[in-house]
Formats: C-alpha cells, structure tokens, sequence
C-alpha cells in the first residue's frame, strides 16, 4: 500500500512521491496538496500518466494555441473546449540536462472526455534547430480528468 | 502598429525582487520600441534616476517615455496600487507619502529600509496621482470592488485596474472577472505584464533572488517561484496578441502614459537662502567675502596675475550661477574654524583662488597656478564639486551643525547603494544552489578584497575546482550575473542635500540606523544628474592628528599654527627628508609602495608631491606610466609629445595637456583631455566615456568608446601603441581614478605632516598615537622612528601620564613624549572629542529652542591632558578646563589618577590605591603595564602587591576599615623580571617596549642560524642571497601588484622589506598570512634608487620561538611563587588550559604581539 505526499514543485510529476504507508508519517510532509478554488474547475487532473504518452497533433495555432484535433490511442479526438495554456517552465537547476518548457491545456473533446494535454516547447524559442529552423513540436496527454 | 506600454517595472531597487537593472529596462524598451516605461518599486524611488539618466546614453536609438512611480505595498492587507504622480506637485505628494511610511511618526519610528503604509495614507496624498490597482493571482472581488470605489471618491486623476495575461492556465477566466469588476466599478483595464525582468534569460537569476529573500535554497523553494519565464518586457505586438479580447487594455496603456505630464527635469532645484545675508545678492556677498579674504591672506596685496584670475572666476561664478553654492560650503568651513576644527576643501572647483582666500582649501594658488585652468567647465555642466574633509574625531559635530542650520526638513544625508560584490555575490548564491559552505567560501576566498568585476576561470581553478562542473560553473555564472545589482541602501559617509523648501518633495526620505539620522533615496550619482546641490562633509583621521600636533606646540612651545602657515620651500630640509623615502606617519606617502617610489621620484617642489600622491595609484600603474615617467624625471629618456599628422592640427595639442608631467598622463583630468584633444571626443562624449568607465558593468559600451577613441587618435595620426596606452589608462582610471585637483589638496597634506615630522618630530609622535588607530604603522613603529629621530619616549607612569601621551620637558631638540594611559590595552578612558559631541548632542536634544552657539562656548576646551602637563612642567599653576564634577562618570579611570596626583603625590601603591580608588582590574593593568616605577616598584613587585589589595568591594562591615591595615610585607625581595620577559610584557600591555626589542634576545639563535639583521639587508649586495628574520609588522596585497605581496619585517636593527610573488606566495601562504614572527630566505634585489628588497624564496613560521621567550626565562630562574600567581592575571586573556604542559605557561603567551597590520 502507498500513499501520495504532496510535494512543493510546479512540476507536475513531480508533485507527488508514493511512499510506503506504513513509513508515512504526517510529519514529514514538506507541502500541501494546492486548494482548489471555490466555482473553479481543477487544474490538475485526477489520474496522472507515469509517462506522457505522445499524441498525434496535425495542426495547432502558432505559438501557443490549442490543438483542434489529435489522436491518442489511436483514436481521433476532437477538440470542442479548451481553456490554457499552462505554461510551465522545467527546474534549470536539475542536472536533468535541457528540458523543454511545456504549455499544458485542459482539453474536452465531442465525447466530453477531458485530457490535460502539453506541447513540449516553445514555438518561438526552443523548438529550432541548430541553425534557427523550426522544427515540429511533439505534444503529449499527461492525464485524464473525471 | 499599436502601440504599447509597459507599466509597473520592478526593477533590482525593489531589492531581491527584480532581476534587472533599471538602465537594462531602458535598453530592452528602446529595442522593442515602446512608446513609454514605468518604473514602479516597492515603496520606492531608488532606481528611477538611473532609468532616467540612461535616456541620455547616445546609444539608444528610440527613447521611451519614462514614466516615475512607485509600487505602494501596504501593511494593512490592502492590494498593491501602482502610484504615478500627474505632475510636479503630485511627484510632491508621491515623495511625501514614501517618506512618512519610511520615517513613521514620533511615536513610531520605522526601522531602517522598512515602510509601513496603510490604506488611509495613499487616500491623503492621492491628489494628481494616476493609481493602479494590482490585484493578486486570486483575489477577494467584493473587497476589491470596495477599494476601488474608495479611490474613485479622492482628487487622484484616475484610477485603473491592471489585468495580466501570464500562462498560469485560468488567465481568461481571471480576465474576464477582472473585466466584469472594472465594469461594476467604472474603471479602465489596463494591460501590464507585472514585469519582474528585462529579458526572459534572467529567469534563473530571479529565482535566485527569491530563494535569497525566502532564505531557502533553490531545492526546498517550490511553488514560491514564478512557474514559467514570461515575466519580461514584451514587444507591443505580442501583448496585443495576448490581449486580442481586449484590445482597450492595450490602448488604454497609450492613454495612461499621455496623461501623465511629469518628468525628473522639473525638479527645478533651489539653493538654500542662509548663507546669503538679506539684502544682498549671492553674488554679491560672495565678490565681497572674495575680497574681504584677499586682504586677510595677501596682506601686502596681491599680483595683477591673481586678482585676473579671482575676477575670471567671479565671473565664471557668476555665468554659471553657483554663488550659492560657494556660500554655502564656505559657511560650514566658517563653521569649523570658528569651533578650532580643521579642515581642507578638494575637488575641481576647491583649487580655485576664490576657494583659496575664502578659506576652503591651504593650497596656494600661487603654487599651483596651472590647476586653474579646469576650474569648472562649463561644457561639464555639472556642478560645481567641493569636498571638505573634516577632522576624523569632530566631523560629527559639523554634521550636526548643518542639521541645526537647515533644519531636518530641508538637510539629509544622501544614500549609498551598497552593492553585491563577488564576495557576497558568489556567497549568497552558492548557499541558494546548495553548494556548501566550505566550496562557497573557496571560492569566494579566491576574491582578494572586493573590487574585482568577475571570477575567472583561473580562480575557480586556484580554489581547487574543476571549471567543467556545472554546480560550479551555474554559480559562478549566476554570481558573476548578480554581482553590481544592488542589496540595499546605506547612507553616505557625508555627502549632504540642501534644499530651499521641503526635501521630502524632491525625494523620499528615511530613517538611518544611526538615531536622529535620516537619509535621501538618491545617492551621488543621481544627485548629480538632477543638478542638485551636494555639501560633502568628509572625515579625514590626519587633520585631527594635525590639529593635535598644532595644539601640542602652541600648549608646549608657544607656538600656534593653522594649515595656511605652513610654507614650503622648493627643495627645503622637509623635502630632503621625503626624497631619503623617510615618510613613516606621514599623510599618503607613508606605504611601502610610496616610501619606495619618493626616493626614486625625488620631490623638491609642491607640485612633486601632487604628482607623488597620484602616481602610486592603479590607474598609472595599469596603464604603466610610472617607469616612463620616472625614466623621464631622472633624464633617462628624451621627453617627447605625440602629436597628430600635421594636416589633422595643431602639433602642441598634447603639450599642453600633458607638460607638467613631462609627457605622461597620470591624472584623471589628462586622460579626459587626451579622448577631447587628441581624439576630438564631444565633451558629451567625454562625459560619457567617464560615466562608462565608472560603472563595471556596461561592458559593450567601453568597448565602443575604445574603438572610437583609438580609431580616432590612429586616423589623426598618433602612433596605435600610444592610443592604446591612453586607453588602457583611462580604463585604470575609471574605478581607481585620481584627479589632480585632489591630489592636490592631499599633497597639502602631505607637506604640512612632512613638516611637523621634520621639525617637530616629538608633537607628530605624540599626535599620531593619540590619534590612532590611523595610517600603516603600529604604535611600537611610531615610537621607535620618534626614538630614532632625536625624541625621548617615556614609559607610562601613575605619576606622570595622562590620558593622553603628551609632552613633556626639553630634553636635547626636542621635547619628550610621555605615553598616556591610552596606550594600555583595555584601560578606560574618555576621550575628549567624544566628550564634546556628547554634550553637543545632548545639549542640543535638552534644549532644541535654546540657540546652540550659545551652549558651544562652554563645551570647548583645549587639550585638557597636556595642559595639565604643561603646569606641571613650567612650575604655574594652570586652572584646567572645567568640568562639571557630575560629569566625571565613575570608569574613567585616567581622569581619577589625575585628580588623585593633584590631591597629593603618591607615595606608595597603597596610598594610590586609596586615593584613587580605582577597581582591581585597573590596578592589575597598570602593574602589568609596568606604571608603578616612579613609586619604585617594577612591574613584578607592583602585581605582587596589587595581589594583597582587598578586593573591589569591601563588605560593609570592613568598609570603615580602608585605612591601612596590613602591614608593610618585610618579604623576601623578588627576583628581578628578566629583560626578555619585561619586553614581551611590554608588548602585551602596551604594544610596543622602550626596553628592547624582542628580536634582540633571539638575536644569538638566529645568528648561529647565520641569520642576518634586517639593518644589514638593506646595505648588500644585489643578488646576494640571504636569510632574514623579523616580526611582522605589515601585510600588503595592492591591487594593482597583480597578487604580489608585500611584507614589511623589523627587528632590534630596523626594517626590511619582503617582496613575496604569487608562486612563493602560494606555497608559503599560511606562513605569509600566519605568522607573527617570521624567517626568510631569498635574494637581495636593490634599485639604482638604493631601495633594497629582499625576494622571499622560502619562508619558515618562527612565531613559536617568541614564546620560548619568556618560558626560557621562567625555566632559567627557579621562581619562588606559587603556581597560584600564574594563573591568567586579566580576565579577558584568561583561556582554560587544558594539559599540564599548557598550564605553567603564562596565558598571555598566547598571544605576544599585536597582529600585523593588513591592508588590500
């Protein structure tokens, strides 16, 4: 059994650590879960993927728009709301190497299924190769909400 | 294309908040092309000069307009509001408003750097202010609705809400109800990105700063960081996309900045009325005082060449409208000599002869003919600069002065922004990143001193660290980014502001830490730009050991003297003793470096010695043009002047600028000559390369000046190695830079001490120790050089010393010198000039209606001490100054012994003690001192009988009897004290002997060392090698000396000089920075000039062997008293030994000399 302690980053994967139960002491934790705002949706969801599983998006506005459709799983979604994005910026002070900075959008599609989905990079800056070109953004579902 | 600005810039002022620097904003708008930027800190005006002064820089191709404002952050839980003031009068208001949150009231005083500010005190000064309402990421809408609608109600101008669109995920949400409580309320939405750095690559730098100010590292931070990089200046097209739902946001921004009509230049200044007596104009009173004062100083009148050049000045005076000024600065030296206090005017316009016959300054126009000439510029446009240096020990008293004078409204103490040095920057940073403390402190140890711009490479690498680690290289980086940016605000040493009307509408005013002392948001510089009026008041410790001396010959010899008296000779008998490098105590050119280069220089006339102030400085130094200018005094090397190709001009061009010191730039003021003669630099451009020189950072833009000005002087045909070389001179100058006009003043200095050394040697000893701690040397040197120089030095004794060393009778030339209680290490007691100011103080608190002269006249007193000294010599019966009895507070020791002696003489140590009444501690210090042998004990037999005495308080039962009631002890006698122990205790007691030195006992173990004496040294041969040893008497690691140290050794013989380079240096590091008493072997290198060093190759730490000192002598001699009488005699040298072996030595070995004295 394990419990999720919240911990204080703005990383999404980053926020919980499972830890054993039963070494779980109510002391030790560093941070609190953030409170969610009285009339306002959530904006993190309620199942976070371990991994990001990589989404096919054909077309997105430039820089920092939505998708209007993608594939995940195969299947093709189709985006009816939007609200975003979330841009969040990853620690420069882990020795991850370079980690892009990502725009995360909560996304319902025709089914009312609701995906928190991120582009990986910033059009303007980040996603150019070595000699200024741009090169295609990869985009991610990072979770699903109720 | 819309058009947009950005308001609400934090900027670094708003400290540990923003991640830039006021002037990069200006760049970063003037790149992007907004139409206007508005600065807003955190309860404060502090950056906004330099944003303002920025707009000047010739480089920016677009100038925003500058909006002023400051971010009001309340106390009261109340959201933050941006305040712009309309115009001039609500720029008032704005200043007032800062300045009541800074200062608090009576009742409250606000701590230093906080201010406390609720709703209501923005409601009172809210008139003509544009107010904008910024509310948090989640805010409360009633109570925000509420504040608004209150601000709608006042006289401000308008009120906004400001709306940011920052990708934290809920932005059109936040938006859209931001926009539905603008509606309700009736306000405008007004764009803005909360703008917390100029460029997104500062990110990083931020979150550094907040982890500082959170003081948590960058590990355990968390969400208290901004999450993404967007809060930078944004292009207009950008914000316009970002707000594309609400384009009126944006426009409204244009509208914001139009309606705003106030800019820095309408802080029209006002001189002070004062000194101006009514009914006269300025001008007026001041050609009056001018010529009042020649008739003071030139009794036998004066040269048609000087009174030209008096009426050229006047007129100057008069274009330029400084009159006031002048005034005003010669009202405070007014002042200071009415209250016996000395002082010396410097700076550009303090050498002119107006400043000379009012007073200002001692240096004789007549000596120094061709400083007038850069009098003032009026190209420079600045005003004018005058500088007083003040006696050390009675500044304060002139500070106070200008308080009572221009009353607390109207006078304040301007700022020093204290700024992160690559010490604190690399510190603060390395804690941020979790680097720990011994890898930070490495590093920072790497720093010598604090004025370097940057770690290199080389020092990450010499404090044992692989540049290639990213920890290290991130800090490093980050620390090399934060270095500059400023950390908080200080107040200056004694720059003033005066104002005609209130101050705090011109600028914020807080309080200092000091009680009673306020000081300005603005420091020099920006005080400057806004052409606003600046009063230095300055300390220099040397005019208080100067005003000693000449108090010591008038009481001694019957003689008064003031700084005008003293007349040099070219080439007279002080200048001889200069050129012989001779110079220990005196003003300036008493360091190794100075001393090195008088002989080599050779000064025989006043303007030498302005040129020796200047030369041992780092600018010439990097610029390396001592050797060229040595080569050339001593007729070396032909003097020549570059000159241009003749189709670019005249060939005399550089002549004139440079003649006086034969060819060579050495001042400050040359080398801007040069970029305006020789390069045709504008004198904008001048003044721009001299603001670019004084600031590190702008690194590109010295870059610039440097192509243009090479370029320049190559295309009117100066030869490339000559441009160059002015340029690297100039850039020496730029942080180290020494104009003429205060060397100048310095070298007046220079002489007046040269000449009291030389001519009165005994009043210079006992000046200077009185005024120590002050300059390069140690009590024990001053001491030795007054012995060797003819004085005679007695020891302190309870019957003869005062407080105060003084003089006593003739004894040869000379008078001798008395040392005072003063020289005992731990003794109490008062010194006179604190004395003086404490009453002043309290006086003037008791009493603030009462006028103050008339309380002065009572508080002064001449040097109480020596005139006591002085009756007791010449036989009369000299009445000293009075002192309320009261007064004499129980711990001033000195003062007890010398009214006991007056009483009667002693006659035994239990009569002293009875009479005077003084604590065991005091007693202990001074049979430790030895005091006691005018009533025939030596320093042993006095601690003995100090020991018997009862202790301090008596039980009340005893206390009727204090008369005598033991016995006279018919002991056995003591064994006498040994020599070397006595010194070693002189040393401990009084840091220095005039019983020997500790050299000379050691002085059999050293020679079988084949060992030479430090006298000897001096007199061999160059490349011979030897072996030396002595105590440490000086460290020195100039900054221009590229890590090479400089160590001074003396012994029973005299002294030798050490030069230590940095890979001897490296390997001997703990021996150099550690030991007390040290052994050197190197080779002897000595200049046609017969300065002699010794080049360290290997060096031994012999410091043990002082203790062996006196442990030797406890060992030769059996002694007969109990352990009991070795234990710690004073308490604060008392240490717990823990072993045996420890306990039988005397404690105070630990510790057997002064340190040496170190200095960067």
């Amino acid at each position: 059994v394990v419990v999720h302690l919240p911990q204080d980053t703005h990383i999404p994967e980053r926020a919980a650590l499972s830890a054993p139960a039963q070494h779980h002491l109510t002391t030790a934790i560093s941070a609190e879960w953030p409170a969610r705002a009285a009339g306002e949706p959530p904006l993190r969801p309620l199942r976070l993927f371990d991994k990001p599983e990589p989404i096919k998006v054909p077309l997105a506005t430039v820089p920092d728009g939505p998708p209007h459709q993608f594939t995940w799983r195969r299947a093709l979604h189709a985006v009816v709301r939007v609200e975003g994005p979330e841009r969040i910026a990853m620690e420069w002070w882990k020795q991850d190497g370079k980690r892009l900075t990502r725009d995360y959008f909560r996304i319902e599609d025709a089914e009312g299924l609701r995906f928190w989905i991120f582009r990986d990079g910033l059009y303007e800056s980040e996603l150019r190769d070595e000699e200024g070109r741009p090169v295609p953004a990869s985009w991610f579902v990072h979770g699903l909400f109720a | 294309m819309t058009d947009y600005a950005e308001i609400g810039l934090t900027t670094n002022f708003s400290f540990l908040r923003g991640g830039s620097h006021p002037q990069d904003y200006v760049h970063q708008a003037s790149e992007l092309r907004l139409a206007a930027i508005g600065i807003a800190d955190h309860n404060t005006l502090a950056g906004i000069v330099r944003a303002y002064s920025e707009l000047e820089n010739p480089e920016l191709r677009h100038k925003p307009k500058l909006l002023v404002g400051a971010r009001i952050v309340f106390i009261d839980g109340t959201p933050d509001i941006l305040v712009y003031p309309r115009d001039r009068a609500a720029y008032g208001r704005l200043c007032q408003l800062l300045t009541r949150g800074k200062r608090g009231t009576d009742a409250e005083k606000v701590e230093k750097g906080e201010c406390c500010l609720k709703f209501s005190d923005l409601l009172e000064f809210a008139e003509g202010q544009l107010l904008v309402v910024v509310l948090p990421h989640r805010f409360d809408a009633d109570a925000a609705s509420k504040v608004l609608a209150r601000l709608k109600q006042t006289t401000a101008d308008g009120v906004w809400l400001a709306a940011s669109l920052l990708y934290r995920g809920d932005d059109r949400r936040r938006l859209a109800e931001l926009h539905r409580l603008a509606l309700s309320a009736h306000v405008p939405l007004l764009a803005t990105n909360e703008v917390l750095y100029h460029h997104p690559a500062r990110r990083a730098l931020q979150d550094v700063l907040t982890c500082i100010r959170e003081k948590t590292t960058i590990e355990a931070i968390g969400r208290k960081l901004q999450a993404n990089a967007e809060r930078h200046l944004k292009p207009a097209e950008e914000m316009t996309r970002l707000f594309r739902d609400f384009p009126e946001a944006i426009a409204e921004t244009i509208r914001f900045a139009d309606r705003i009509h106030f800019s820095l230049d309408q802080l029209k200044y006002q001189y002070p009325d004062e000194p101006v007596p009514p009914g006269k104009t300025a001008q007026q009173h001041l050609e009056d005082l001018t010529w009042a004062g020649v008739t003071q100083y030139f009794p036998d009148g004066i040269s048609e060449m000087l009174r030209a050049t008096l009426r050229k000045e006047l007129d100057l005076i008069a274009e330029l409208k400084y009159a006031h000024y002048f005034l005003t600065v010669n009202d405070i030296v007014h002042y200071a000599r009415s209250q016996n206090i000395l002082c010396q005017g410097r700076g550009s316009a303090a050498n002119s002869a107006v400043c000379y016959v009012l007073g200002v300054t001692s240096v004789d126009p007549t000596k120094v003919d061709l400083l007038f000439e850069r009098f003032i510029s009026k190209e420079r446009l600045e005003p004018p600069d005058i500088d007083v240096d003040f006696e050390h020990s009675r500044r304060e008293e002139v500070m106070q002065y200008v308080y009572r004078r221009y009353g607390r409204h109207r006078a304040a103490v301007i700022a020093t922004v204290i700024h992160y040095r690559p010490r604190s920057a690399i510190r603060d940073v390395g804690r941020v990143l979790g680097l720990t403390q011994d890898v930070t402190a490495a590093l920072a140890d790497t720093v010598w001193g604090s004025w370097g711009d940057g770690l290199s490479e080389m020092q990450v690498r010499q404090a044992g660290f692989d540049p290639g680690n990213a920890m290290v290289v991130r800090a490093v980086e980050l620390a090399t980014e934060l270095i500059q940016f400023p950390r908080h605000l200080s107040q200056h040493v004694g720059g003033y502001v005066l104002t005609q009307d209130r101050l705090d509408t011109y600028v914020p005013i807080g309080n200092a830490a000091m009680d009673d002392r306020t000081f300005i948001e603005w420091d020099k510089d920006d005080v400057d730009a806004l052409h606003m009026m600046k009063v230095d008041v300055l300390a220099l410790g040397m005019l208080t050991c100067i005003r000693k001396c000449f108090d010591l010959i008038d009481q001694h010899k019957g003689k008064r003297y003031e700084l005008a008296d003293i007349k040099s000779e070219d080439d007279d008998e002080v200048y001889q003793m200069l050129q012989k490098g001779e110079s220990l105590g005196v003003f300036q050119v008493e360091s190794r470096a100075q001393m090195n280069m008088l002989p080599r220089l050779r000064p025989r006339t006043f303007y030498d010695l302005v040129i020796e102030v200047a030369i041992v400085r780092p600018g010439p130094i990097q610029g390396d043009m001592v050797h060229p200018y040595l080569r050339r005094r001593n007729k070396l090397e032909k003097v020549s002047y570059p000159s241009p190709s003749p189709e670019h001009g005249d060939a005399d061009e550089l002549y004139r600028v440079l003649h006086k010191t034969l060819g060579v730039p050495l001042f400050q003021e040359q080398a801007m000559r040069i970029a305006i003669e020789a390069a045709k630099f504008t004198a904008e451009e001048a003044n721009g390369l001299r603001r670019a020189m004084a600031t590190f950072r702008n690194v590109g833009t010295i870059g610039k000046f440097e192509d243009k000005m090479i370029g320049n002087m190559i295309a009117r045909g100066y030869d490339p190695a000559f441009a160059k070389s002015c340029f690297d001179q100039i850039k020496g100058f730029g942080s180290y830079g020494f104009p003429e006009s205060h060397a100048a003043s310095f070298a007046q200095l220079v002489y007046i001490s040269s000449w009291l050394k030389y001519w009165h040697p005994d009043a210079f000893c006992c000046g200077l120790l009185n005024s120590q701690p002050m300059g390069f040397y140690a009590p024990a040197q001053i001491v030795g050089d007054a012995r060797k120089n003819g004085v005679e030095v007695r020891e302190v004794d309870v019957s003869f010393s005062f407080a105060q060393n003084t003089l006593e009778e003739k004894v040869g030339d000379h008078c001798a010198v008395r040392l005072g209680f003063r020289q005992i290490d731990g003794f109490s007691w008062k010194d006179e000039d604190e004395e003086r100011l404490k009453n002043i103080q309290s006086s003037f608190r008791g009493a603030r209606s009462a006028s103050p002269e008339s309380i002065l006249p009572m508080v002064i007193m001449d040097s109480g001490p020596a005139s006591f000294g002085a009756s007791r010599n010449d036989g009369t019966e000299e009445i000293p100054t009075p002192r309320n009895d009261n007064e004499i507070q129980l711990d001033d020791w000195a003062e007890r012994i010398v009214a006991a002696r007056k009483r009667r003489p002693f006659t035994s140590l239990e009569d002293f003690a009875r009479d005077t009444a003084l604590p065991k501690r005091a007693m202990i210090l001074l049979a430790d001192a030895d005091a006691f042998r005018s009533l025939g004990l030596d320093r042993r037999e006095a601690l003995w009988s100090v020991r018997r005495l009862p202790d301090d308080v008596p039980l009340p039962l005893f206390e009727a009897a204090t008369a005598r009631e033991q016995p006279d002890e018919q002991a056995k006698p003591l064994p006498l004290m040994p020599l070397p122990e006595q010194v070693v205790a002189d040393y401990q007691t009084i840091r220095l002997s005039l019983k020997g030195h500790p050299m000379q006992f050691l002085r059999g173990m050293f020679s079988r060392e084949r060992v030479m004496a430090c006298r000897e040294v001096c007199h061999r041969n160059d490349k011979l090698s030897v072996r030396c040893a002595g105590v440490v008497l000086v460290r020195q690691r100039p900054g221009s000396a590229k890590g090479v140290v400089f160590m001074t050794l003396e012994d029973e013989t005299g002294i030798a000089n050490i030069v230590v380079w940095p890979k001897v240096m490296e390997k001997y590091r703990k021996e150099v920075m550690g030991a007390r008493l040290i052994l050197v072997e190197g080779y002897i290198q000595s200049s046609p000039e017969e300065v002699t060093h010794l080049v360290a190759q290997r060096m031994f730490d012999r410091s043990h062997d002082l203790i062996g000192l006196s442990d030797d002598a406890l060992r030769k001699e059996p002694v007969p008293i109990r352990p009991a009488l070795i234990e710690p005699l004073n308490d604060d040298r008392r240490d717990h030994p823990e072993n045996a072996a420890q306990r039988i030595r005397h404690p105070r070995n630990v510790r057997i000399l002064p340190r040496s004295r170190d200095f960067h």
